[in-house]
């Protein structure tokens, strides 16, 4: 044992050296973590994992409050059933794409696909809309993931006809 | 607490107990997550509840660990 090192054992009667009693933890010592630290670090990342959930649970409240544009769809009015157009909302890097059913019912959804936001384009042959890199299928009726690897669904768009006119004015995630 | 051989253990155990809270808080995070991108919003707040109540649980468990460890360092 060095001389430095000398910790006053019982065995033996050297005095330690004076900052011995400033710097009382040995370099091997430091590499440990104690229970006590230990059990501190748990109690912080217990209280950092509810503020966690706290924020996840408020997102939903912060996205109601948000508010959305009102823009007009150049062509939806004459949009023919079992057609669709694209088009940009809320900003102009958001696609859109709006589809008129059979029955003549416009419905407008986001066009990036919930799988991994490839651009789903409009089926007309099996009335679904369809993500072309990975083959998912979701319905064009409720923007429903009915195929392939998508499992959420297609945030839609809210229109609103006000006379000929219509227009896209809120998202509905 | 009688010796310091049986404060141990009771710090060991109520250790084991807070991390057992980590772990099911980690959980329950993971799960408000899933729900949300899934737009399942109705799950948020229980887990919520049950995340701050599990912190809660902690915080009492930790407290009363320092409390007796002071307790048996200078009886």
């Amino acid at each position: 044992m060095a001389k430095d090192d000398c910790k006053n054992c019982p065995d033996c009667d050297k005095k330690p050296p004076k900052w011995r009693s400033d710097f009382p933890v040995s370099w091997d010592e430091d590499n440990y973590v104690t229970r006590r630290e230990m059990v501190k670090f748990l109690a912080l990342g217990s209280v950092l994992l509810a503020g966690a959930n706290a924020i996840v649970a408020a997102i939903p409240y912060l996205e109601a409050a948000t508010t959305f544009p009102e823009t007009p769809i150049a062509g939806a009015e004459s949009l023919a059933p079992n057609q669709s157009l694209t088009f940009r909302y809320p900003t102009e890097a958001d696609p859109c794409i709006a589809v008129k059913d059979k029955a003549g019912k416009l419905l407008a959804y986001s066009q990036v696909c919930t799988h991994l936001s490839c651009a789903v384009v409009y089926e007309q042959a099996k009335d679904v809309l369809f993500c072309p890199c990975h083959h998912g299928y979701f319905s064009a009726d409720a923007g429903r993931p009915i195929g392939g690897p998508p499992v959420r669904p297609l945030p839609r768009i809210k229109l609103e006809q006000r006379g000929a006119q219509i227009f896209a004015v809120g998202v509905e995630v | 607490m009688a010796t310091s051989k049986q404060g141990l253990t009771l710090f060991n155990a109520l250790l084991f107990f807070v991390a057992a809270g980590v772990v099911v808080q980690t959980w329950l995070l993971w799960n408000a997550v899933d729900a949300l991108l899934a737009k399942r919003t109705a799950v948020l707040i229980p887990t919520l509840l049950g995340s701050g109540f599990v912190a809660l649980l902690n915080g009492a468990l930790v407290t009363f660990l320092f409390h007796f460890d002071r307790k048996l360092r200078r009886p």
